[in-house]
């Protein structure tokens, strides 16, 4: 990762943090449960570019954490655990750079997301006198419901206007 | 080890300290320093979401807008009767376009303060204004908008922004009166989703669809004579002990973007 594209990265993880965080919170419904900073990540995983994902979890969700008022202020651990397994998932299993397991990979993160909101929810309301309000299944639902259309997007864009997935046949251009 | 191995070790090595750090409380300082960095782009980013906000809910539709002014046209009408002939009563001679006067006059100023984010779960109902403890706010400070109706209070502190839960809050207790009579008689309890219930209201206090909910004042930093909300729905059969009641709230949450905080002279900051 050269320094420039590093700063770059550094930059819009940093914005699309502040936007999760504050303006997509003020849109009315069904608008604002957009939460673009997954979708970015699991966009970066299929270009190949795990470290930069990984950063922009970590920036991104640190961001979110200074100014959310979720149940819990661990969306940067959170987002990181749902970034790596991510790019676990698609170094392994989802090896196929397709849109399918751009979603795949997205809905993965997703969950772990929520998984691990919710065990640190569950140890804190043990360890400390908190009852912690669990977010509605529906909500879950309909943030899914984002992502995988704005990872779909995102996607077929990249396709659309770059080669980067495209197989070339020798011979043919 | 294969670098993949290596790789994954690094990561889970870097979000657990992450999580240590975070536990621990270590990264407040880092936090409290991105906050004031990134404090001017987020009201950026709130204003442009508002805005965006305002012009996707656009004009409503006129017939249902002419309806629903009528009926409030009709109820505005019934409570200025019932209103006028209280006021008589009272031996201070407030309106609400005064609620500021009276603010100042019972010790309290008003810090203003501008919403910059909202809590996105339908249960919670809270908001982050721009103004923490540098500029004099307290945890339980009451939050107002418009002229005087009582919103919420501050239940998050941190050096620059705070966290108001609103009355709708699940988790929102609030003292109240009715504004009939100058005695406690019940808790405003949220229900999310914008919704409130007075309950725990003794069978023996008289309660009607459109009576005036203010807070009670029995709480510290909360004033008296707040306005809360309009009675909705009485519920509670005259066998039970007490009785409850749905409020309809009068401030439109939803497209707030100013508050005030009300705090007592002498807690205001040195000049």
């Amino acid at each position: 990762m050269s320094k420039r594209s590093g700063f770059l990265a550094i930059l819009a993880a940093v914005a699309v943090g502040l936007a999760e965080a504050t303006f997509t919170t003020l849109l009315p419904a069904p608008l604002n449960y957009l939460r673009p900073l997954l979708a970015c990540c699991i966009l970066l995983i299929v270009l190949n570019k795990t470290r930069e994902a990984l950063m922009a979890a970590a920036l991104g969700g640190f961001v979110i954490d200074i100014f959310g008022l979720g149940d819990s202020s661990f969306s940067c651990v959170g987002l990181s655990v749902a970034a790596a397994v991510s790019a676990f998932l698609s170094s392994s299993i989802l090896t196929n750079r397709s849109i399918y397991s751009a979603v795949a990979l997205v809905i993965a993160g997703r969950v772990t997301e929520r998984l691990c909101l919710l065990l640190i929810g569950g140890i804190s309301q043990l360890l400390f006198p908190v009852k912690a309000v669990i977010e509605p299944f529906v909500s879950d639902v309909k943030i899914a419901g984002w992502d995988v259309m704005m990872v779909a997007l995102g996607f077929t864009a990249f396709v659309m206007f770059t080669r980067r997935f495209k197989i070339i046949i020798s011979g043919q251009r | 080890m294969p670098i993949r191995q290596r790789v994954g070790t690094w990561v889970a090595v870097g979000i657990l300290i992450l999580l240590l750090l975070k536990i621990s409380g270590l990264l407040k300082p880092l936090e409290e320093g991105a906050r004031f960095i990134l404090l001017p782009a987020g009201r950026l980013m709130s204003s442009a979401g508002l805005g965006l906000r305002n012009i996707l809910l656009g004009s409503p539709d006129y017939v249902s807008l002419k309806e629903r002014n009528r009926d409030l046209e009709r109820r505005l009408t019934n409570l200025a009767v019932d209103y006028t002939k209280l006021r008589s009563l009272e031996e201070e001679n407030r309106s609400l376009n005064d609620l500021i006067k009276f603010t100042q006059d019972s010790g309290y100023d008003a810090v203003p303060a501008r919403i910059i984010a909202r809590n996105p779960n339908p249960l919670r109902a809270s908001i982050l204004i721009d103004k923490g403890s540098r500029d004099g706010v307290e945890t339980g400070m009451a939050v107002v908008v418009g002229q005087g109706i009582f919103i919420g209070k501050v239940t998050g502190l941190k050096e620059r922004v705070s966290t108001v839960t609103l009355i709708s809050d699940v988790a929102s207790r609030v003292a109240a009166a009715s504004i009939n009579q100058n005695v406690l008689i019940g808790l405003v309890e949220g229900r999310g989703n914008n919704v409130a219930r007075l309950t725990l209201v003794p069978q023996a206090v008289a309660l009607k669809p459109d009576d005036v909910i203010v807070t009670a004042g029995t709480e510290d930093k909360i004033p008296a004579d707040l306005l809360v909300g309009l009675v909705n729905e009485v519920e509670g059969k005259p066998t039970d002990p007490f009785k409850s009641a749905w409020l309809e709230p009068l401030a439109k949450i939803d497209r707030l973007d100013l508050a005030l905080v009300l705090r007592p002279v002498a807690l205001r900051p040195s000049e």
